[in-house]
């Protein structure tokens, strides 16, 4: 293999199982490529020698199997956000707040086993690497208050990632790595994933376990892979939750399924970048040419939903987060403490009625998804925000992402197009003039049903099968 | 989530005051700074509209 790195996982796994590659020799690749992008990137926020050397001896642990003995996805490379424990290497959580993070008093102490998540790939054959930037608390960003600097855009380091699954989407996108964790609370897997130009996949609330994963607002938190491609991410589900079988019905297609377009929820929202919504009429016009049935479908007024998801997500974040700000306050980064703080504001009678608006969104959906196999919608509205818009004060990233939290039902960001250079919204999303200069990648998402993430990724990659591919995504000069 | 009713502002459609607001985060055992709170405030505002309404929504 030339570059190894540019195999998918299944391709990697099978070239190791038959000898045509080393494990050591696909560890040492994507270690090299870190040492060689992330000066720019910035997605690492934990690689040291020690965890080189302990990556490569389960490398060489690998190549000594007997092939028959060698798990599904032996020898591939896993990067982790850095809320998610890996033992042997410290969760800072993105925060001089973290118990063990102050500078002061040393590095955060080092996990002393996996999360559930980790072992499970870990199980599967795959080796955790890096560990990777996270928004402060997995709460808001960028910031530049926090342990690390944010994590940039491979597309045009002059913007950002998205986030929190910043260094996540960060490392996939820059080639180190063909798949990632991250969690999704209101959009953090799938929001990243669309501006970075990968896939994001969000499981279906409670499909992947959660233990050993810090949190952030525990009903609406789920842990889920970011990755090159719809199979990348499919393998790696399949692994973090068997019963899935997530990987199952790839390249089966799509005729005869019925796919509702839900595009009355977003084509008339101002904020709409315009090549957002030529992108996903064409994603549109491609479920008919693989011979599913389109059909328009009409979900509940956002907003609300979005409010909702909002008021849990604060509600829950600052009980998670109660006693760390009573004895730590001045710890905690600006904009994460500012936005704790929120939801102080909050009733139990407030959360109360935003779960009820929950479950008849839920219901709504469940409605919808009963005669359709998928709700194709976008994942953000438009393209990443330059990071000179953050230093003019908070920006909004318009999103379409928190009410599936809400919801619970499983979704599913791939790429589905880019901005075509000057554009009208460089204001809004604060692109200068010079910033604007190159295309920046657009996402869509499916909706599926509670625990089918099979038929959801099923769908994903027959569409992306017939998407262009996006090209590189290193307009910048590195090796 | 906990909050206590008996410091905060118990009218809901009251504008939300700092002082109010420097309440609801004391009941909590949270002791912001002044510029802490006034900066968070307008969000705290928002939020609190967003509360009801999502709790008006259908």
């Amino acid at each position: 293999m030339s570059d190894p790195l540019s195999f998918g996982l299944r391709d990697q796994a099978a070239a190791i199982a038959r000898g045509t590659l080393s494990a050591v020799e696909l560890t040492r690749a994507a270690l090299e490529r870190i040492a060689a992008r992330d000066g720019a990137v910035q997605a690492v926020v934990h690689l040291d020698a020690e965890a080189e050397a302990r990556a490569l001896r389960a490398a060489g642990r690998i190549d000594g199997m007997a092939r028959a003995d060698r798990p599904p996805l032996a020898g591939t490379g896993l990067g982790v956000k850095d809320i998610i424990d890996v033992a042997g290497q410290p969760t800072g959580c993105g925060s001089h707040a973290h118990p063990g993070a102050d500078p002061q008093t040393g590095p955060a102490a080092a996990a002393a086993r996996d999360a559930a998540s980790v072992a499970a790939l870990r199980g599967a054959g795959m080796i955790p690497l890096a560990k990777l930037a996270t928004y402060e608390y997995a709460l808001t960003g960028p910031a530049w208050d926090q342990p690390d600097p944010p994590a940039r855009n491979p597309w045009n380091l002059a913007h950002i990632t998205g986030g929190s699954s910043s260094g996540s989407a960060a490392a996939v996108a820059a080639g180190y790595l063909r798949a990632a964790l991250g969690t999704d609370t209101g959009g953090s897997i799938r929001a990243p994933a669309a501006y970075c130009g990968i896939v994001g996949l969000k499981p279906s609330q409670g499909a992947v376990p959660d233990a050993g994963c810090f949190p952030l607002a525990p009903s609406l938190d789920v842990i889920g892979p970011l990755a090159a491609t719809v199979e990348d991410a499919a393998l790696v589900m399949a692994h973090l939750a068997p019963a899935s079988a997530a990987d199952r019905d790839l390249g089966r297609g799509i005729a005869g399924l019925r796919i509702g377009y839900a595009r009355d929820w977003f084509a008339h929202d101002p904020q709409t970048h315009p090549d957002l919504l030529r992108a996903m009429d064409d994603m549109a016009a491609r479920v008919t040419l693989l011979g599913a049935e389109l059909r328009l479908v009409a979900l509940p007024d956002y907003q609300p939903i979005e409010d909702a998801a909002s008021v849990i997500l604060q509600a829950e974040a600052l009980a998670v987060h109660r006693a760390g700000l009573s004895v730590r306050f001045g710890r905690y980064g600006v904009d994460a403490r500012r936005n704790l703080m929120t939801g102080a504001v909050l009733t139990p009678g407030d959360v109360a009625a935003a779960r009820r608006t929950g479950a008849r969104f839920r219901a709504a959906v469940d409605a919808v998804l009963s005669d359709h196999a998928a709700i194709l919608a976008p994942t953000t509205l438009g393209p990443a925000p330059a990071f000179a818009a953050f230093a003019q004060g908070a920006v909004w990233t318009a999103m379409r992402t928190m009410p599936f939290n809400l919801s619970g039902h499983p979704a599913l960001s791939l790429p589905c197009g880019l901005t075509h250079g000057l554009d009208t919204a460089g204001d809004r999303t604060g692109n200068t003039a010079r910033d604007r200069a190159g295309p920046l990648p657009l996402g869509c998402q499916l909706i599926g049903r509670h625990g089918d993430e099979r038929t959801l990724c099923r769908i994903g990659d027959a569409l992306e099968r017939a998407t262009p591919p996006l090209p590189r995504p290193l307009p910048w000069s590195m090796p | 989530m906990q909050n206590d009713p008996g410091t905060g502002d118990r009218d809901p459609g009251a504008p939300l005051t700092p002082e109010a607001f420097r309440r609801h985060l004391a009941s909590l055992g949270i002791a912001a700074p002044e510029a802490d709170l006034l900066a968070a405030l307008p969000a705290a505002r928002i939020l609190r509209r967003k509360a009801r309404a999502a709790g008006a929504a259908p």
